[in-house]
This record gives structure tokens, C-alpha cells and sequence, in this order.
């Protein structure tokens, strides 16, 4: 008997153009195929691309969904499994009405078709009260053994009991990653920023070139947190009975994922803000599980929790850093033991006497506001004075200039820091979120670009032109045949919709060749597209730049 | 098209007319130096090759040097460019970074600078403009800062210092006007104080712009007798940067000189009748006549206004030399007149009258004062 097939639609809402859709969800489809089809093997047709509404079409117009989700052709009398995956969306963007449209159109299609069954895959499950419960209207809705349709959430629950307890865990193991993946996660998130920051210590006064940010690690803290409390916190204490507290100079971001872990396992909740309203003793139930952003001296900890006692407040046996930065960490007898969710990271610290930033007068860099955004000199040319210099690999076929700096190799060192900075930069031109960067399909500017949506949770999207179709003097013939390539579907897709925030990106500018290039294309008439921003990191340029809206990190005019 | 005329870019993005080149000259150029002078480049080693990648880059540094450096304060570039001069040559010293610390420092240009003379006058101006101390020059002249806005015009101010010769006379005013002039780069400067005043034109409380600066103390001593070599100068703008159109009565000025009146504390307030008290601003056909003598006998400045010009009309000591040590950075003059060059003692008038010059100037800035140098704001 042929293996029966199984047909997903990869949905995502509030996006701006289509996206690959992730390899390892074949892995889901698969599971769930054989399981809700009893078949060990099944056919996964595994779609190319996303289904996407963008966030207007989500917010005005969700019945388009439609237009959009066609029925698979699937001869009559095989059985099949068609899965509506919403399951990567957050919760909160799934509104009222597009699960309502969901609903019917699983009803509609069920309706159709004889044999197919129907897996609706979503973050969380609606409340009864939702019109998405539409579905029940279908033959022995959702609360019969004979349903055609299951709806399966994150956590592994489904409904009706389609997937044993079993089956439940290992599903919502198939979302969830592993303690190790999330520890990776975070790690690739943590920004190193490179500055002159100023610390005080008890003991004396010292300098740090490096200072961590870890804003853009959200979610894996969030996930680590609420691991690390149901693992090494309820087990031991008092009746499980504990509060997360949490600690950050304007970190709203940890209180925000604490927040959440607490959420997760129905526990309270406490931030505690150096800078905010006065701590409440009676936010505290139970003990106090402490989790910190960063460690450096362990010199706050020892003073947070010294005042937290004085208040009569007890501790768990454990508290928890994201992250440390001095490996000699000063602790003493007393204090809960102190973990970590990722390894210590260096700072390069220093005694002020020895800081050469220090000795030869430049201010320090505050850590939560760098002040300015392009690079600083000190900075850029420490980086400049490490890399290597070569001749342009990439980039237009004449090269323009006998060396350059080996920016791939910047890119992987300070990678993170320079995204961070595109990030500022992008915030302060008022550029929202949802940006789409067009730059040269080109290995240095990819690794940029994909440290970008590590940060930015690959919120943006990337359309990478081909070096050929840039250097191209007339577009026309190159671009006839290029109609199926992923650049001109992805900008075909923004066109059509009127899409405002595009960002150019390029490792550096010299003669402005490829920027102008690129601007062409965008404006051309299938198209019709206008960057916003042009971010080269470095401008090589002398004199005035030619096209509107250029803000690179750095000018560096080239002799 | 530039960010100014691009419809589409919000304003806070219009400063991004050139790159987000926030980091101060000074900051920038104290790092590229760094860089410079522990360049390690050792020309007989490594292949030809490589020689040429390390050129490329101290050439790439020099570049941006010379490109941060441009503006950069006079006094500091030349002391900076030292260094980079340095750092090219065989006899580099190997710790010669460490002293870009002790590099000159240059606060901040400034809009306008204010210089005054007597205690009093430092005061009664500090007063006028909400002014506060800033950290002390090296030389411990007093520099105290303030910001004013233009009426009408919340987006525009204007930065002012204020500061103080140690000593009165014309000669004693040269330094402390350099100072100002180089650390802080004034578009402008004006002197505020007070002045002896002729009874005939003026009352006491009046506040003089004069139109001209006459300098009465050169002569030569023949056997015929003296004979006078005065000099004169007077502002370069004849319309005296916007003062010509200046009108005391739109923005009250003499309520504001009563008010400043009513809450001086008992000690520093003269015994009038505030209701009678109407202090004006004279400033057409006024000349100030500037030598280095108090002149209390009641006669010599109606003869100098006899022999010489009979637009001289209010004395004091320091305006020719204030107006010559500007070096052509644009300036005028604003005396509340104390006294009436008598023998009468008006003590506690010196602070009320210096108060009211420095309200007229404050009000003349916020209304009607056109900068000399447009395209700063």
C-alpha cells in the first residue's frame, strides 16, 4: 500500500514577504502524519515556502487567508493528513478572526474531501468561548475518537486525546529545543559591546573594554529560567512554594522573560529594579529564587541579598546569573549558590592606572546608551589594526582599491556588536521592526546579515541580489531570465505590496556602483520599490555621498 | 537631495545629512593618535607584500586624522598635529601617547560671551541670565554658562558665557577676552556694565549702546602743550546686529528693570521711588568716551564732549580696550549708567544699572539680535 500523504501549510502572520520554511519541521509533520494517520510511513510534501499574511492583512483583512491556503490535489480514496501549522506564531497574533477563518476552512475542505484528515497545530489553544471552536460543527467534532480533526498545541496537548501522554511530550519536545540548543542560543545572542566602560568595585576602581548585552536573548532566557526553577528550585523548597525575583539596572527585558518563566509555572513574581519603585516584602511568597543579568565582582549580589535578609526575606538554595564575566568571583559562606546559564565571558578588566584609554583622556562608554551610534575611533581602528588586509574579493570585477580590510573576518569577531549598532541606527531613523535588507549575495555581507536575525529573532527579512544581475549595465536581458529566482519573487512580493521599509546593506562603499545599482533595480517597474536607508558599515568615499539616505558606522576616505 | 529637503526622513533624522559622525573631534582624534604613535610598523620586516598593507594602513589613519582634525580648535589641532608629525618620523618616542592627555581642551563654541568688569556688574549679569559656573580655566578666570531662547521661537536658543576682567581699565581687559575668545569661539561678545553718563541726556537707571567707542587718552606732549591723538572704532555691522531695530517698550524693558528692582534684597537697592523710575535705552548718536581715568569732577566729560564730538555722552574705562582685543569677532556695548561723572556717591546704583544693561541685553538677544555668522543656526 502507498505510504499515505501528508500536506502542510506552513503559515506565518505578520510578515512581510514569503520565508523558507524551516527543515526541521519535517520532522513535526512527520511525526504527526504517522501517528494521527497510523502509518509508520508517511510522504511529507514539504513546502518550499511560507504562507504569510503580512501584519495590515492581519490586523484589516484576514480573510484573505483564502486566497492563500489552496486545497492539495490528492486522488480520491487515499487517505491524508493536511496540517495548518500556526504553530511559530506568537499566541497573541492569532486574533479572533483569522482562527475563525481557520476554522472554516478546515470545516470547508473536510467537507470536500472524503478521506483527508485535518491537524490544526497552534501555540495555545483558544478559549471555549472562541468562534475557532467552529470546527465542533464538523462530523463528531473535536471531542469524538472519530474526528477527523485534531488540534495540538505546543505543550503536546491535543483534542480530542488524539496523541497519548507519550506522544504528547515527545511532540512538544519536537518544538521545543533542548536545554543545550537554548544555552547556544543565548550565547550567540549576548552582545559583546566594546567600549570604555567605567566600573567601581569595592575593592577599587577599574576599567572593562567589554561589556555584555544580553537584551536580544529574551525567549532562551525566558525558556532557561523556567527550566532551571522547575529542575533546581521547587524540588527544594518548602512546599514548591517560591517567587522568581529578578534583577537589572533597566534590563525590562530579564523582568520581562522572568515574568513570563513565572507565568509558565504558575509561580510569583518580583522585579527588582535598582532604579525603580522600592522592593515589597509582601511580593514575596514562599522564598526568593534570585536570577540576575550580569555578574561581574558578585559585589551586587552580596548587597541584594544581605538587604533582602534584613527584610526577613529567606532564599533558595540556589540563584541565577545569565551570565558571569570575572572567573575569581569573590563570593562568601552564606550566600545562595551561584549558577549560570552561560560560561564566564572576558571583559579585558583593568586598573584604571593601566587603562590606555584612561591614561591618554577619553571619556567612558555608559553601557545601557552608547551615546553615539557610528563607531568610535579608538574602537574601530583596534578592530582595523587586527584584521587583515586583502585585495577585494567580492564587489564589482574592477577592483577599486589595492587593499581593504578583511571585513568577513570583522564580521565574525564583532559581528553581533556592529548588528547591534545597524539596530540603533535603524531605531533612531525610526525604521521600524519589520525591515527587509536587500544587499549582494555576497559571503561577508551573509555573515552579517545572519548575525542580524539572530538579534533581531529573524524578524527581518534578507533579499540577496546576485553579484551578475548587479554588475549587469543593462538589466533587462539578465532580469528576463531571473523571474523564478528567490530575490525577484521576494521583491516582486514587496512591490506588490507597497513595502516601505527597505534597508540597502553592504560591507563598505567606494564608488557607490553597487548601492546605485541596487537602488535601480528596486525602482525598477515590476518592482517599484524606494530604500529607506543605505547602511554601508564602512565608507570608503571621499567628498560628498551621491545617494540620498546613506548612513555608514563608519568614514573612512581612502587616500 | 539632502535630509533637509527629504519629505520622507523624520527629523530627527535630518542631522544624518552627513553620517552619524557623533563622537566629539576631540574624543576621535585622541584615539587616532593613539593608534598613530604606537603604530608598530617595522619596514625591514616582512615581504613587500606586507610592507605595503602596513603603509596602506598608517596612510588609512593619517586620512582619517587629517579628516576628524579639521575641526578641531586651532590651539588643539596645532598641539595634535604635533603628535601626528611625530608619529611619522624614525625619532618617535615610545611613550609619547601618554601625554595626549595633557592636551589642551576647548569647551564647546558658544553663541555669545559676555565680559564684565567690577563685582557688581558680574553679578547683576549672572542675575539677568540664570547663569551657572562652569569648571575654572586654568588661570581661575570665573566663566559661569547659561542658555537663553528666542522669544517666539522655542527651538532657538542661544548658549551664552559669562566672565570677568581681574582688574578695570582698558589694558586689563585684553587677556581675559582672548581666553574667552579662544576657548569658547563666540559668535559674538559684548561688554555689560556700567558707565558715568551725561546729566543732560541721561538719568540714572538709563542703559547706553553707543554707536561709537572714542579713546581720549593718547596724546603727545609738546612745549606748545598736549595735543590729542584720540583714536576711535565702532562695530562693524551699522546696523549693530539687529539693534537698530530694537524696541524697548515691545518687550517692557523698564518693567523689567523695576522687577529686577523689587526683588533685590534691602542691601543692594538704591532709595527711589520705583514709580518714577523709567529707565530708557539710548543708543542713536551715542558715543562713550574710554580712558583710564574715574572721572568724578562733574566737568570733564561735558569738555570732552565739547572739544571732541558732541555725540560723547558716557565715559568708562574699558570699552576701547575690550573693542580692540576682539580681534574682529563681532561686538557691541551695553552700560547701565551709575552715576553722572560727579562727585555724587551712588554705590548701591552700580549693581541696579549694570542689572539693567544686562536686561536689555538679554531682551535685545531674545527679540531681535541677528547673529552675525547665519549659518550656525
Amino acid at each position: 500500500m502507498t505510504d499515505p500523504n501528508v500536506f502542510p501549510y506552513y503559515v506565518q502572520v505578520s510578515r512581510a514577504s514569503v520565508e523558507p520554511v524551516p527543515p526541521e519541521r519535517r520532522d513535526t509533520y512527520e511525526f504527526l502524519g504517522s501517528r494521527l494517520l497510523d502509518h509508520r510511513q508517511v510522504r511529507v510534501q514539504q513546502p518550499r515556502d511560507s504562507v504569510y499574511l503580512t501584519a495590515e492583512q492581519t490586523r484589516t483583512t484576514p480573510g484573505q487567508i483564502w486566497d492563500l491556503l489552496k486545497p492539495p490535489r490528492e486522488p480520491n480514496g487515499r487517505p491524508s493528513l493536511i496540517i495548518f501549522d500556526f504553530a511559530s506564531n506568537p499566541h497573541h497574533l492569532l486574533r479572533e478572526i483569522l482562527l475563525h477563518h481557520i476554522a472554516e476552512i478546515a470545516t470547508h475542505w473536510l467537507r470536500e474531501s472524503g478521506r483527508c484528515r485535518i491537524a490544526i497545530l497552534l501555540p495555545l489553544l483558544p478559549p471555549r468561548s472562541s468562534l475557532f471552536w467552529l470546527i465542533d460543527n464538523v462530523e463528531g467534532g473535536t471531542e469524538s475518537e472519530d474526528s477527523r480533526i485534531t488540534v495540538v498545541t505546543n505543550d503536546g496537548n491535543s483534542t480530542p486525546n488524539r496523541l497519548s501522554k507519550v506522544d504528547g511530550h515527545d511532540y512538544s519536545s519536537l518544538q521545543r529545543p533542548s536545554t543545550r540548543d537554548l544555552k547556544e542560543r543565548l550565547k550567540s545572542r549576548v552582545v559583546r559591546k566594546v567600549g570604555h566602560y567605567d566600573f567601581s568595585s569595592r575593592a577599587e576602581p577599574h576599567c572593562a573594554r567589554f561589556f555584555f548585552e544580553i537584551e536580544a536573548a529574551e525567549q532562551e532566557i525566558g525558556e532557561l529560567v523556567r527550566i532551571w526553577a522547575e529542575d533546581q528550585i521547587r524540588p527544594h523548597v518548602p512546599g514548591g512554594e517560591f517567587t522568581l525575583v529578578s534583577q537589572g539596572r533597566e534590563s525590562s527585558r530579564l523582568h520581562t522573560a522572568v515574568a513570563g518563566a513565572a507565568a509558565a509555572l504558575g509561580c510569583k513574581f518580583s522585579p527588582l529594579d535598582p532604579d525603580g519603585p522600592p522592593f515589597r516584602v509582601d511580593a514575596i511568597k514562599g522564598v526568593a529564587a534570585l536570577v540576575l543579568d550580569v555578574v561581574h565582582t558578585g559585589g551586587t549580589y552580596e548587597v541584594i541579598v544581605a538587604d533582602m535578609r534584613e527584610q526577613g526575606i529567606t532564599f533558595a538554595p540556589e540563584a541565577l546569573a545569565v551570565m558571569t564575566t570575572d572567573r575569581e568571583l569573590p563570593l562568601t559562606d552564606g550566600l545562595p549558590k551561584l549558577t549560570s546559564l552561560c560560561d564566564s565571558f572576558e571583559r579585558r578588566k583593568m586598573h584604571k592606572d593601566d587603562c590606555d584609554q584612561c591614561q591618554i583622556g577619553l571619556p567612558p562608554t555608559k553601557p545601557t546608551e552608547d551615546g553615539q551610534i557610528g563607531l568610535r575611533t579608538f574602537d574601530m581602528w583596534e578592530i582595523l589594526n587586527k584584521a587583515s588586509f586583502k585585495r577585494e574579493e567580492f564587489g564589482p570585477k574592477r577592483p577599486r582599491l589595492p587593499f581593504i580590510p578583511d571585513l568577513g573576518e570583522i564580521f565574525d569577531d564583532h559581528g553581533a556588536w556592529i548588528a547591534y549598532k545597524i539596530g540603533d541606527l535603524l531605531e533612531s531613523l525610526r525604521i521600524g521592526p519589520d525591515v527587509v535588507f536587500v544587499c549582494p549575495r555576497e559571503p561577508h555581507i551573509e555573515r552579517l546579515v545572519t548575525q542580524l536575525g539572530v538579534l533581531r529573532q529573524n524578524r527581518q527579512l534578507t533579499v540577496q541580489i546576485p553579484r551578475p544581475v548587479l554588475d549587469k549595465t543593462k538589466l533587462d536581458q539578465t532580469l528576463l531570465t531571473t523571474v523564478d529566482d528567490e530575490w525577484h519573487r521576494q521583491l516582486r512580493h514587496l512591490g506588490q505590496r507597497n513595502y516601505g521599509n527597505i534597508v540597502m546593506l553592504d560591507e563598505f562603499v567606494i564608488s557607490y556602483g553597487t548601492a546605485k545599482s541596487i537602488a535601480r533595480l528596486l525602482q525598477r517597474r515590476e518592482f517599484g520599490l524606494e530604500h529607506r536607508a543605505y547602511i554601508p558599515i564602512v565608507d570608503f568615499s571621499a567628498g560628498d555621498m551621491p545617494l540620498p539616505r546613506t548612513f555608514p558606522l563608519y568614514r573612512l576616505p581612502h587616500p | 537631495m539632502t535630509a533637509h529637503q527629504n519629505p520622507d526622513l523624520p527629523n530627527s533624522a535630518t542631522r544624518f545629512v552627513l553620517p552619524p559622525d557623533e563622537e566629539p573631534p576631540r574624543e576621535a582624534c585622541l584615539g587616532l593618535l593613539y593608534h598613530l604613535l604606537r603604530f608598530d610598523e617595522d619596514p625591514q620586516r616582512g615581504s613587500v607584500g606586507d610592507r605595503g598593507k602596513q603603509a596602506l594602513r598608517r596612510n588609512l589613519l593619517l586620512a582619517d586624522y587629517a579628516r576628524r582634525s579639521a575641526d578641531l580648535h586651532p590651539l588643539v589641532k596645532a598641539h595634535f598635529d604635533r603628535y601626528a608629525v611625530e608619529s611619522l618620523g624614525a625619532g618617535r618616542r615610545p611613550q609619547a601617547w601618554r601625554e595626549l592627555r595633557d592636551s589642551p581642551q576647548v569647551a564647546e563654541p558658544v553663541d555669545v560671551a559676555i565680559l564684565t568688569v567690577l563685582p557688581e556688574e558680574l553679578a547683576a549679569t549672572k542675575l539677568a541670565f540664570g547663569a551657572e559656573r562652569t569648571p575654572q580655566p586654568r588661570d581661575n578666570q570665573p566663566v559661569y554658562t547659561a542658555k537663553i531662547k528666542r522669544a517666539g521661537d522655542q527651538d532657538q536658543s542661544f548658549s551664552v558665557v559669562i566672565t570677568q576682567t581681574a582688574k578695570p581699565l582698558n589694558v586689563h581687559t585684553f587677556r581675559p577676552v582672548a581666553q574667552i575668545l579662544d576657548r569658547y569661539l563666540p559668535t559674538i561678545i559684548f561688554l555689560v556694565g556700567i558707565a558715568a553718563g551725561n546729566a543732560d541726556k541721561f538719568a540714572i537707571g538709563d542703559v547706553v549702546v553707543p554707536r561709537k567707542v572714542f579713546y581720549y587718552e593718547p596724546e603727545r606732549l609738546t612745549i606748545e602743550g598736549i595735543k590729542p591723538r584720540p583714536e576711535h572704532t565702532e562695530p562693524d555691522d551699522d546696523y549693530l546686529y539687529g539693534f537698530t531695530a530694537y524696541d524697548q517698550h515691545e518687550g517692557r524693558f523698564a518693567d523689567k528693570v523695576r522687577s529686577f528692582f523689587e526683588e533685590l534684597p534691602t542691601y543692594r537697592r538704591p532709595d527711589i521711588d520705583l514709580a518714577e523710575f523709567q529707565p530708557r535705552v539710548v543708543s542713536e548718536n551715542t558715543t562713550i568716551a574710554t580712558g583710564e581715568r574715574v572721572l568724578r569732577d562733574g566737568e570733564y566729560l561735558a569738555e570732552l564732549r565739547d572739544r571732541f564730538d558732541e555725540t560723547i555722552c558716557a565715559a568708562d574705562q574699558e570699552s576701547y580696550g575690550f573693542a580692540e582685543a576682539t580681534r574682529s569677532v563681532p561686538w557691541l556695548i551695553f552700560r547701565g549708567i551709575s552715576d553722572h561723572a560727579d562727585p555724587v556717591q551712588r554705590d548701591n546704583w552700580k549693581y541696579v544699572a549694570a542689572g539693567a544693561a544686562a536686561l536689555c541685553l538679554r531682551d535685545f538677544l531674545e527679540r531681535d539680535y541677528l547673529p552675525p555668522d547665519l549659518s550656525r543656526f
